[in-house]
């Protein structure tokens, strides 16, 4: 056979084997191994899972039985621009905080996004109250966070650990949720504890306001609700670190 | 040269019967139709009215029975417990996630309410995994990517996994699985699947704003 006769036989060959019913067959086991290699890649360490439960527990009954009904009238009696209004002014005050770990990560570009914003959301958006910058310029916040920019430097996420009230999180987001405290600029102008507190709270129940039936959907579509959490939460943040 | 004739001559008719023949759509193409059809019976004002829940979800169910691949989603999502199923278990076991996804996900769907929704980008590996990326604007939470990822199967381009947020449905659920099957067996992991239905069945949610 010339050389032209056997490319074009090996052409043949491949399209026809191509097209068997066993190609079928070869296609799922490879995409198995493939799937099978995502899968180790998702799994966090849980060695305090019996504790976790039990906090997650807590926090499902304290969203059901407090947050939400509290939420809820929250959302009934103030309105809905009023409450994107407030979570816009929390947003542009934790500038510094977006800010700081854009440099840590080395990411000038999205520093100067999130400079750029600041200025025209104080001024313009009047004190942060419209998001004058994402809504008509289209320049959108650079959500980084000190949990990120060490997962960036190539800190693992230790253990998955539910905190009391904070709920999901893990040993390197803790540490850098203590980061993100000190980057928040309430954490310094309001010296008084309980002010605080109650700042923090309005900012929870505003923010739970805007999302009411979403925390009952995950629970209405899981069958094991603390499982389905831990890996929601593991995903969205390897996906932002990844970012 | 002439008896090479025979061999191209086959050469091309093996190539246009495996693929060229019926070129199928482009990933994107299929996930916009899709969507196109899945919100209109959203909008629809005879489907949308209160009390018209069932046909509603009939037709939704109809839309998007061919574009999602169960049994490869019911397969991926059980992941290395798939081998330790018999076929009376996966065949048990696939249209119980059909039904459960589908379920939660109409759920979602039915809360619309004239989003924006982008069609970003799309990707195509090997010519036989694809990735259709959208952005959902929405005032409360602002932009939300949705990924469709698919596959290229029997001609046509099929979801095998939806990621919302970086998190995707598939993996979700394996890891759930494996929890269960890991504490328990498969006949109690299906008890509590087919509870978890029939729960939603009953308090699944009307439309928002009705």
């Amino acid at each position: 056979m010339s050389k032209t006769g056997s490319i074009i036989f090996a052409i043949w060959l491949v399209a026809v084997l191509a097209a068997s019913p066993c190609s079928r067959a070869q296609d799922d086991d490879a995409f198995d191994d493939y799937l099978d290699g995502e899968e180790e890649m998702t799994m966090v360490a849980d060695p305090l899972e019996s504790v976790n439960r039990v906090f997650y527990h807590f926090n499902d009954k304290l969203h059901a039985w407090i947050l939400n009904p509290v939420a809820k009238g929250y959302r009934a009696v103030v309105p809905e621009e009023f409450r994107i209004a407030t979570r816009n002014v929390f947003e542009n005050m934790r500038m510094p905080k977006r800010f700081v770990n854009c440099l840590l990560q080395g990411k000038l570009k999205a520093s100067g996004t999130e400079l750029l914003r600041f200025v025209v959301n104080s001024t313009i958006g009047v004190a942060g109250i419209e998001d004058v910058a994402g809504d008509e310029l289209g320049i959108k916040a650079q959500r980084e966070d000190t949990g990120q920019t060490l997962g960036g430097y190539g800190i693992g996420e230790g253990i998955y650990i539910t905190w009391p009230i904070l709920g999901p999180s893990n040993l390197r987001d803790s540490v850098g949720f203590v980061g993100d405290m000190l980057l928040d600029p309430i954490t310094w102008l309001v010296p008084n504890i309980y002010a605080r507190g109650g700042i923090r709270t309005e900012e929870v129940v505003n923010g739970t306001s805007l999302r009411i039936g979403e925390y009952e959907k995950t629970q209405a579509a899981a069958l094991d609700h603390y499982e389905s959490l831990k890996d929601m939460y593991t995903q969205y943040r390897q996906e932002q670190i990844k970012r | 040269m002439r008896k090479y004739r025979v061999f191209f001559f086959f050469a091309l008719a093996a190539c246009v019967c495996t693929g060229w023949a019926q070129k199928p759509d482009n990933p994107t193409k299929v996930i916009r139709r899709t969507t196109d059809a899945v919100l209109k019976t959203v909008t629809d004002p005879v489907l949308s009215a209160v009390g018209k829940k069932q046909e509603r979800r009939a037709e939704m169910m109809r839309i998007t029975n061919d574009v999602f691949d169960w049994p490869r989603m019911a397969r991926s999502s059980m992941g290395r417990n798939w081998r330790k199923l018999d076929e009376k278990q996966r065949e048990e076991f696939i249209p119980a996630f059909k039904e459960l996804i589908m379920t939660a996900y109409l759920g979602h769907v039915e809360g619309y309410s004239g989003e924006k929704i982008e069609y970003k980008n799309e990707r195509v590996e090997e010519g036989k995994f694809g990735e259709v990326t959208t952005v959902i604007s929405t005032k409360e939470h602002g932009d939300i990517d949705i990924i469709y990822r698919m596959w290229l199967r029997d001609g046509e381009w099929r979801v095998r996994d939806v990621s919302v947020l970086g998190v995707s449905l598939v993996r979700n659920y394996r890891t759930q699985f494996s929890t269960l099957m890991r504490k328990g067996t498969f006949e109690e992991m299906m008890v509590k699947l087919r509870k978890k239905i029939e729960k939603q069945r009953v308090e699944g949610t009307e439309l928002k704003g009705k």
